[in-house]
């Protein structure tokens, strides 16, 4: 399943620097990492270590200080506030470690809260969000808040909401850290169909463990990047 | 966008989402939306009463004077309620006789009534006798058609009552009821001020207004009269000819007047001329007047509900920084999010303008039926409320909302 893949992420000295007034915090210091289309990629390190600020930087969060980071082969340095939300929006599905689905909203609404920014038509919404959540097991569960679910199940609801936009990337930051090991797993093993479907992921981790589901291991310290490892898992 | 109905979409799911965050908090809403209640009911109700008034003074003052008929008195009128102090100067009676020159100079005029009063009478029918509120009038025949009266029974008083000074006397409704309570009151006697009359008629009857009966007024020849309670100045009630001589006539009389009473150019008239409009613009300012109390009342609390309306989307935003960033994150742009909140901001603004329009129409309700106004809830009032509480959603939403869009996504995503 090699053969042509083209770059989905190109970053190139990339720097973070936080003014925090007194004190000039040099959050990433010059990253340069390629990822490309269909990679799963676990991104490591320990606190401070920077790891949290290229996530962000990886999910037009926020921008970088200095250096060229491409999206899909877009300039993504120096885009408004507007083409950010739409990138992140259109290219993008986060899942995060604390679900943050939308409490008083019911499962299919969450899911299709990405659509609404999109601009799809309510028909058109439900139709996508009812495919999504069936996608994630969930399709008996469409009109549950987020409180009448277990937390694998909300964090499946926060996986079907990241892919509805059928993002390029999905970027997930500790995705298992609010979960139990046996339901971790599960989550690991639909992020892996997913993964095999085509889609690139991201998976912001500190647990080796957790990591070890991708197919390489990039390590950040200090701001920069430690190591850089494929992973040839055992079939 | 490149979507068609992009816009339209998002309007609805912002609607639908502020909608979702007041059902979620209805008792933090409500508290906030009694300012926005309060005003907007003041509003409502006020314009509604004032509307009553005006509806009830036009149609009395229609109704005060025969057609076509306007009058001559010795001083001005006042009306309603008297702002800062009236000064009344001394001025010379007016006579019976400006009648007659007055139809001789004027040739606008069809015939001048002379009515002569006397206020705070009393009454009494052998051991029956009614409240001291009573009116006599000394009048010429001209009197009931003048005063738009209609005779319910018996007959007007005639010019032979006048020549011949005849004690007879038509009863106003009230005295009818207090001192013949239905029957035929034709032929009997009743007295006023120690004096004997017989009664030839009842005016009909016309009821209250503001609380207070119209039907006190009772007729007595003029010549009567003025044997009993001397020569008092008298009010003189023109009727033109038809209302396009109206204003025609009024200058007319006026000059007469000025001619009769001998008053050199410049000099100031010591005679007034009241028509029934006269009275209408004086209470039609003095409505304006408790209009803009009424406004002032509302715009303070609607300010104070403003605030309120800030306050608590203040909270709001807080509350809600995480979902922000889930929104920032999923695709929200700045726009969006100041859309939505603004929306609750109107929303929440707009429930209360709609309680208190609902409100202020019940007040209305009753008061109208209490005091029989016949007035419907003016349609640019409750329009003027719906734009007022649009204005303050939007106006004092527009900081926590743009508070919201401002916020940066990751720290607000990190926010617990």
């Amino acid at each position: 399943m090699n053969g042509e893949r083209r770059p989905m992420i190109e970053i190139r000295e990339l720097r973070k620097i936080y003014d925090l007034g007194a004190v000039k915090v040099e959050a990433l210091a010059g990253v340069n990492v390629n990822i490309l289309e269909n990679d799963y990629v676990a991104i490591m390190g320990p606190s401070g270590s920077g790891k949290s600020t290229l996530m962000n930087l990886i999910g037009c969060l926020d921008t970088a200080t200095s250096g060229e980071y491409f999206l899909a082969g877009e300039r993504v340095a120096g885009l408004s506030d507007k083409q950010l939300a739409e990138i992140r929006n259109r290219r993008i599905g986060f899942v995060f470690q604390t679900f943050n689905l939308l409490p008083r909203a019911s499962a299919l609404q969450n899911v299709e809260l990405p659509l609404v920014y999109a601009g799809e038509s309510p028909s058109e919404r439900r139709r996508r969000a009812r495919e999504a959540l069936e996608a994630v097991g969930l399709g008996d569960r469409m009109k549950h808040k987020p409180n009448e679910m277990s937390g694998g199940q909300r964090q499946r609801v926060a996986i079907a909401r990241a892919l509805v936009t059928n993002p390029a990337i999905i970027l997930a930051d500790e995705p298992t850290g609010n979960l139990d090991s046996k339901t971790g797993n599960e989550i690991m093993l639909l992020l892996e169909t997913i993964y095999e479907k085509g889609n690139t992921i991201i998976l912001v981790t500190h647990e080796e463990d957790i990591a070890r589901h991708a197919h390489r291991i990039v390590r950040l310290r200090d701001g920069l990047i430690e190591s850089d490892e494929v992973i040839h898992r055992a079939a | 966008m490149s979507k068609p109905h992009f816009l339209l979409y998002s309007l609805w799911e912002s609607f639908r989402m502020a909608l979702e965050a007041l059902r979620a908090h209805k008792m933090r809403a409500f508290l906030t939306l009694i300012g926005v209640v309060i005003g907007v009911a003041t509003i409502i109700s006020m314009m509604t009463v004032l509307g009553g008034i005006k509806y009830k003074i036009d149609d009395a003052m229609l109704n005060s004077l025969g057609a076509n008929v306007f009058q001559v008195q010795r001083f001005d009128q006042s009306g309603g309620i008297q702002f800062g102090p009236h000064r009344r100067k001394w001025r010379p009676k007016l006579k019976a006789e400006y009648a007659v020159e007055i139809k001789q100079r004027c040739p606008s005029v069809k015939y001048v009534g002379v009515e002569s009063w006397s206020f705070g009478r009393r009454i009494t029918r052998g051991g029956l006798e009614t409240n001291e509120n009573q009116s006599i009038a000394g009048g010429s025949v001209e009197f009931a058609v003048n005063n738009s009266r209609y005779i319910a029974m018996g007959r007007p008083i005639t010019e032979q009552d006048i020549s011949s000074a005849r004690r007879v006397i038509v009863l106003g409704f009230d005295v009818y009821k207090t001192l013949f309570a239905g029957l035929d009151p034709a032929g009997q006697f009743v007295r006023v001020d120690g004096q004997k009359f017989e009664v030839v008629g009842v005016f009909e009857e016309r009821g209250e207004m503001f609380g207070e009966s119209q039907d006190t007024e009772n007729w007595i020849p003029l010549s009567t009269f003025e044997r009993i309670y001397g020569e008092k100045s008298v009010n003189l009630t023109v009727a033109a000819w038809d209302p396009t001589v109206y204003r025609k006539a009024q200058s007319e009389v006026h000059e007469a007047m000025r001619i009769i009473r001998g008053l050199k150019p410049g000099e100031e008239n010591d005679f007034a001329m009241w028509t029934p409009d006269i009275m209408q613009k004086q209470f039609t300012e003095q409505t304006a007047i408790i209009g803009i109390a009424a406004f002032g009342i509302c715009g303070i609390s609607l300010l104070i509900a403003g605030i309120g309306i800030m306050n608590i989307m203040l909270v709001s935003v807080t509350e809600r920084t995480r979902e922000i960033g889930v929104r920032k994150a999923l695709g929200g742009t700045r726009s969006s999010i100041l859309r939505q909140f603004l929306i609750e901001a109107t929303l929440l603004s707009l429930v209360g303008g709609a309680i208190g329009i609902f409100l202020g129409y019940g007040a209305a309700i009753f008061i109208n039926e209490s005091f029989n106004f016949p007035a419907p809830v003016p349609v640019w009032a409750v329009f003027l409320a719906v734009i007022f509480c649009t204005g303050v959603g939007v106006g004092f939403g527009m900081w926590p909302a743009m508070k919201a869009s401002r916020l940066d996504p990751i720290e607000a995503l990190r926010y617990e």
